[in-house]
């Protein structure tokens, strides 16, 4: 294979799509977007995280496990990222959890219990463990390592949340590059920038229907900018609510048939769910199913069949649903549906025959752009963004692409009344450099400090004050006689520099304000999770060992015990020596089941068990020859 | 300074709205710093990007375009080194800040 080195040799640049319940990357490489399997041969991993007696798990490995793991298994970290636990959604969110949530000083911190010991996670260290299994599925195909990446956030997303998320990517020991809204890495994989250009830019409306969230944005791209003109939906809707209700129709269908309640037996629900998804796939492509379950409850096998059409009639009212933040969608952008261009599915659930239907009819039958994976379009686009950020060869293609950056919201100085005075509207290509004038308020005025805000409001308390800082040094004058310049600069990576310069001395002052600065965590705190992410890898790895080791053993003792059941030339003393040493190492073996003793114990009981057993074979084998 | 934004974007003076656009999305294609991964390259390409986009912001507005014409034909009168400022912003009066 070979592979393609940028310039700044930092190897191939991928892209995340960092979901609420399942996370997916792509790498752009040999001309093509290649969306990369995990471990078990799956193109999406679910961003769940595991905590357990034997260690961390991430991906399918803790999702396997979640029933029998619940309060110390992480999902939908995403619904925490940068909120505060204040904020009604995380109230209402935490009541749905089996995992606890407590606030240490209004952040929401996950309480898990690992190794016995009690741990307290940031939503941020738990997607930057997300993060890193992403990162370690990409290395594993490229075959190099991955220090750069483009991730993606839903459009509705605030700064805060932006930047939380950016800091995940910081504690996983990565290279944010850039963050882009979903809807706009879904265009990018559609190529919708360049479809032709048509006069006043293009709309695109992009119907993001996943496993638990469901999101409209209307995007308007023109000369390169994908503006988010507006944005709706469901926060709790999604292929999880089909399922569910599958599952009641066949558990009323079950009373019916068999007159027994499976209600209150977990188990048998767990099965049952597992094949209702299943058959809500199939109900995709055919039109009717099987789902066929031996022994489902206290012995009595489940077999049905269901059809499309039952299936649609059990969620109409969910896809109805769907529609009116469609209509929503538009009434914000004050757009009307005969103007927008195009239309794109996003999310698994958007793979549903009825769902397609109603959104063309609502559409008056147009054409949905569906050609790209539905689960794939997001990491398709950031991967495509990635490439042309890192700038490896092969790019051609992608050349024609340019996704221009703006800014999300004013920015700007306090003044005297204080009133925000803006220096860079919002929806300013960046980077960008802005000059305002400023003088003094009173004479002989020496020191003028400039509060930097952001935000559309027009007294200044009311935005996010940024940071401060004071002009010293100003010759005497009159008050309004010394002219100040005020540059704001932001640079391509949103870093902003604000700098004073006054002209009749030259005495100048700036301050930096870079994205890490504004906010949430402070940079001890990132340091101190980048440690811990690094020492919870080690210990990945301490356990990995461990848990090898403890197999090693375990297959020697159970291989021992086999043998000796066999051999028959073995005295009756030497037999018992053997078994009654084996009988020992399992007994140990299951009085310690449920957690993880060190690499020693396990090698120190491996070389006993070798120390009673190799002599008597070695005694056994030089009688017999 | 006093920079002649007709020239940074390479129409002249009666180019149509979207002659100046066209000239403006090549421009900012290669000019664009996502497009040159050297640092020097990358400074370079942002410095010029800041002038492509300043002048767009003003030639790509039919409204701020005829002011600034207008302002280029009475330029005696004003002082080329505040152009930058005056032709960014809505604000004609000079905004004070506070002690």
């Amino acid at each position: 294979m070979s592979i393609a080195f940028d310039a700044k040799g930092e190897g191939l640049a991928i892209g995340i799509d960092l979901g609420t319940t399942y996370s997916c990357v792509g790498v752009w490489q040999h001309g093509r977007v290649e969306i990369i399997a995990n471990d078990q041969g799956n193109r999406t991993t679910p961003s769940y995280v595991a905590f357990t007696n034997n260690g961390r798990l991430i991906g399918d490995a803790a999702k396997n496990q979640v029933s029998m793991n619940p309060i110390n298994t992480v999902f939908d970290a995403k619904r925490l990222i940068g909120r505060k636990f204040s904020d009604a959604s995380v109230r209402n969110d935490m009541k749905l959890w089996p995992f606890k949530v407590r606030g240490v000083g209004d952040k929401p911190m996950i309480m898990v219990n690992y190794n016995n010991v009690e741990k307290k996670f940031a939503a941020e260290e738990i997607s930057s463990m997300v993060l890193i299994k992403m990162r370690e599925i990409a290395e594993a195909y490229i075959g190099s390592v991955v220090k750069n990446a483009v991730v993606t956030v839903p459009a509705h997303f605030n700064d805060l949340q932006r930047q939380a998320t950016k800091n995940a990517g910081v504690i996983a020991g990565m290279n944010v590059m850039r963050i882009i809204n979903e809807p706009t890495a879904a265009a990018i994989a559609y190529g919708l920038d360049k479809k032709g250009s048509t006069v006043g830019g293009k709309n695109v409306l992009i119907f993001d229907f996943g496993g638990g969230t469901f999101d409209v944005s209307l995007l308007k791209i023109e000369e390169g900018v994908f503006e988010v003109k507006a944005t709706a939906g469901d926060t709790h809707l999604g292929g999880e609510d089909f399922d569910n209700r599958m599952l009641d129709h066949f558990v009323q269908e079950f009373k019916r048939k068999h007159e027994k309640d499976i209600s209150n037996n977990p188990k048998a629900l767990r099965r049952l769910r597992t094949s209702c998804e299943r058959a809500k796939r199939t109900l995709s492509s055919t039109a009717q199913t099987t789902i066929e379950i031996d022994s489902l409850f206290e012995g009595t096998d489940f077999y049905t069949t269901i059809t499309r059409a039952r299936f649609e009639e059990l969620n109409m009212d969910h896809f109805t649903k769907c529609m009116e933040p469609v209509e929503k969608c538009l009434r914000d952008a004050k757009m009307d549906k005969s103007i927008i261009h195009d239309v794109v599915l996003v999310g698994g659930s958007t793979r549903i025959p009825k769902v397609q239907q109603l959104l063309q009819d609502f559409f008056n039958g147009k054409e949905l752009c569906k050609s790209i994976n539905p689960d794939e379009a997001v990491a398709y686009g950031a991967a495509v963004q990635a490439a042309i950020l890192g700038g490896e060869g092969d790019i051609d293609k992608v050349q024609d692409l340019l996704l221009l950056d703006v800014t999300p919201l004013s920015l700007g100085i306090e003044n005297f009344k204080g009133q925000m005075k803006v220096v860079v509207p919002r929806n300013t290509t960046i980077p960008t450099k802005k000059l305002r004038l400023f003088t003094t308020v009173e004479s002989a005025q020496t020191c003028i400090k400039f509060p930097v805000y952001e935000g559309e409001r027009t007294i200044a308390k009311e935005n996010r004050l940024l940071g401060t800082f004071k002009l010293k040094g100003i010759g005497i004058a009159e008050k309004g006689v010394p002219e100040v310049y005020v540059c704001f600069e932001i640079d391509a990576n949103g870093i902003l520099i604000v700098s004073a310069e006054e002209k009749s001395t030259g005495k100048k002052s700036k301050i930096t304000l870079t994205n890490n600065c504004k906010r949430m965590l402070c940079n001890e705190e990132i340091k101190k999770m980048v440690k811990e992410a690094e020492k919870y890898k080690s210990e990945d790895e301490e356990n990995k060992k461990k848990l090898e080791a403890k197999l090693v053993l375990f297959d020697y003792a159970y291989n021992m015990k086999d043998t000796v059941s066999n051999l028959s030339k073995l005295n009756r003393a030497d037999k018992k020596k053997i078994v009654d040493a084996v009988a020992k190492t399992i007994r140990w073996l299951d009085e310690n089941e449920n957690r993880l003793a060190e690499c020693e114990e396990y090698k120190d009981k491996m070389t006993k068990l070798e120390n009673i057993c190799i002599p008597i074979f070695t005694e056994m084998y030089k009688g017999a020859s | 300074m006093g920079v002649d934004h007709y020239k940074v974007l390479g129409v002249n003076r009666n180019a149509s709205a979207d002659e100046v656009k066209k000239a403006y999305k090549k421009l900012v294609m290669f000019w664009h710093p996502d497009k040159h991964h050297q640092e020097e390259a990358r400074a370079e390409a942002s410095a010029k990007f800041m002038e492509i986009n300043q002048a767009y912001e003003l030639l790509g507005d039919l409204v701020k375009r005829h002011k600034y014409d207008d302002h280029c034909a009475k330029r005696v009168m004003a002082e080329e080194n505040k152009y930058d400022w005056m032709f960014g912003s809505t604000e004609k009066k000079v905004p004070k800040t506070d002690p």
